[in-house]
């Protein structure tokens, strides 16, 4: 079951990073395995109590694409994994969405946080003289 | 003994030690350098936050929280903006929680001493544009904006855009190292999970990455923060007004888009705040990386697009209210984190709309040409007349709150209705037992904590020492 559940958590991963680099930049292309192992690392960390309820919805997610798709959903392809995300993102069920929303906010931070998405740093200027900035109550209300 | 490391128990060892006491000061994270991973990035939340930044408030909507674990607490990962409590906030705590000897004058030195210690001022140069947008936005409407002092030391350099740089004098910067210099032992990776009291000493039991630990200590002062002192105190079967009160500040975002480039690698920490509608509500500028601006675009599919074009256009706002409502720290036998539970009220989420749409007014004001609020389904919004689309009440399902401050879940003050412990922090019904950290404070403060925090701190401590 557990390896059921990394499967589909990995599958999860990929689709959402696939929807944020849909024509767009070099560096938010796949692969996408270290969004996957930030991810499973998150779920690891987080208190005990909420990881069962992911890990079981998360179970629930990826068992529920065989009744549309007629496969669990890390075996589908990729239009069929959108769509499933998308029928789940969108549900009246407030976990199901939550489910989404999990996953989401975890793979857009760590696909934004990639090195190669910012432009090499910059030396920093120097500024005229070393400046100590006014003690509160002398500077704004 | 001290348990925990943030602002107040930092500032509580350090005064205790330099007074000669012989202080053990306990901190369940890791013992970093500030230095040891880029502020407000991945690794921060992976190094220095409890449970990787997957902390939540459960209610509708959900809050998810952030707080640290780490030596330093807080102080390690916040953005360092600091106010003293507003004089009205501690004559409510007066007068609703009979709090003694804490008017402004009385607070007065310990303000003082602590924005000494820490270097607070204001920045000696340009400030981020992001939050200059801010400023100029208020001033356009006439409302009340001013830039919030720093615990921060200036080294003489700037970025790219002439924001002076430095460093964050947090508690593993300042008080910390004074603490240890005067004899304080310091036990990283130790989590107190029970206090009992023995005859006239407490056992504090711990757990270490070695085993289980016992200390024997004539007075112990809990500083775990807002969640983790209740949490504690309760599994150690003391109740009594503790984590029952939890207040926090909610806070809802808006991205704003603007013509020109407003952002960069290296913005910073925006330092300005629109008080005009203090204390209920205030408006801010928060971290704006890549990572934030995507994280905040969720609501609206496809908008990722304009972060990979033109985040360097684009800004990430907030309004916060002090929220009404009390949340509830509880233990969940057989597990080692606490259940928290805060319900937004339907009151919090019409005020929460009122200040998403001032502040959208204000950005529309600096010349935001297009702003993003965080609420699914909601419409960008191109122009004033769009503000009319946004909800009277924010809907609880589809809105994305979250929050940094946390306080109140073990009030202090004379009242034993209400209050965990007495006006200098001390556990009601209980010796030696002190708690000296963000869950005194009575109410939601409606300014950034962490001032009031080690001012009450240093107050308490003190008082301590002379009464004993």
């Amino acid at each position: 079951m557990n390896g059921f559940i990394d499967r589909t958590l990995s599958a999860i991963c990929y689709s959402l990073c696939a929807e944020q680099a849909a024509g767009n930049e070099d560096g938010l292309q796949p692969p996408y395995n270290d969004v996957v192992r930030f991810v499973a690392g998150q779920m690891q960390r987080m208190p005990a109590f909420l990881r069962l309820g992911v890990r079981a919805a998360t179970l629930l997610f990826g068992l529920s694409a065989m009744g549309r798709s007629g496969a669990p959903f890390h075996r589908l392809g990729p239009a069929r994994r959108a769509l499933h995300i998308a029928s789940w993102r969108i549900s009246r069920l407030g976990p199901c969405r939550d489910l989404i929303r999990f996953y989401e906010s975890l793979a857009v931070v760590a696909l934004y946080s990639r090195p190669d998405w910012t432009r090499p740093v910059l030396q920093p200027a120097q500024c005229q003289g070393q400046g100590r900035g006014r003690p509160p109550g002398e500077r704004g209300e | 003994m001290v348990v925990g490391s943030g602002p107040g128990g930092a500032v509580t060892a350090c005064v205790l030690a330099e007074h000669g006491r012989d202080v053990l000061l306990l901190e369940e994270g890791p013992n970093l350098p500030l230095g040891s991973c880029t502020p407000f990035s991945l690794e921060e939340m992976v190094q220095k936050y409890r449970c990787g930044g997957l902390t939540l408030a459960l209610g509708t909507p959900k809050v998810p929280y952030v707080e640290a674990r780490c030596v330093g607490g807080g102080s390690e990962i916040n953005s360092g903006l600091y106010h003293r409590t507003p004089p009205d906030v501690l004559e409510r705590w007066q007068r609703e929680y009979g709090l003694q000897r804490a008017t402004p004058s009385e607070l007065e030195p310990h303000f003082a001493s602590v924005e000494r210690d820490l270097s607070v001022c204001t920045t000696p140069g340009p400030t981020p544009l992001a939050s200059r947008k801010l400023e100029q936005g208020a001033r356009q409407m006439g409302w009340r904006v001013l830039e919030v002092p720093r615990w921060f030391r200036y080294d003489g350099t700037a970025g790219p855009d002439g924001v002076p740089r430095g460093e964050r004098q947090s508690m593993s910067k300042t008080f910390l190292p004074r603490a240890l210099a005067a004899g304080c032992r310091l036990f990283p990776n130790t989590r107190v999970y029970g206090l009992i009291r023995n005859g006239l000493h407490w056992e504090v039991r711990a757990r270490q990455p070695e085993g289980q630990i016992t200390i024997a200590a004539e007075t112990v002062f809990v500083a775990g923060g807002a969640v983790q002192t209740p949490f504690l105190l309760r599994r150690s079967g003391i109740k009594r007004n503790v984590g029952r009160s939890l207040a926090l500040h909610p806070t809802v975002k808006i991205v704003a888009r603007f013509d020109e480039e407003v952002n960069h690698e290296q913005l910073g920490v925006p330092v300005h705040q629109v008080k005009e509608f203090a204390p209920r509500t205030s408006f801010g500028c928060s971290i704006s990386s890549p990572p934030h601006l995507a994280l905040a675009l969720i609501p609206h599919p496809g908008c990722s697009r304009e972060v990979q074009r033109r985040w360097r256009q684009m800004a990430v706002y907030y309004a916060m209210i002090t929220g009404e409502r009390k949340g509830r720290v509880r233990a969940l036998p057989g597990f080692e984190s606490p259940i928290v539970r805060y319900q937004v009220g339907r009151q919090d989420l019409r005020d929460l709309a009122t200040a998403l749409r001032r502040l959208a007014t204000l950005l529309f004001a600096a010349g935001a040409r297009r702003l993003y609020p965080s609420i699914a389904g909601a419409p960008q919004l191109c122009s004033p007349e769009d503000l009319s689309r946004l909800p009277a009440v924010l809907p609880g399902g589809r809105t994305d709150l979250m929050t940094i401050h946390l306080f109140s879940s073990c009030p202090m003050g004379e009242r034993l209705d209400r209050c965990a412990a007495d006006s200098f922090g001390k556990v009601h019904g209980l010796e030696g037992l002190y708690i000296n950290d963000a869950s005194l404070l009575c109410t939601a403060p409606g300014v950034n904590p962490q001032g009031t925090v080690m001012a009450f701190a240093r107050r308490n401590a003190l008082h301590f020492l002379r009464r004993f």
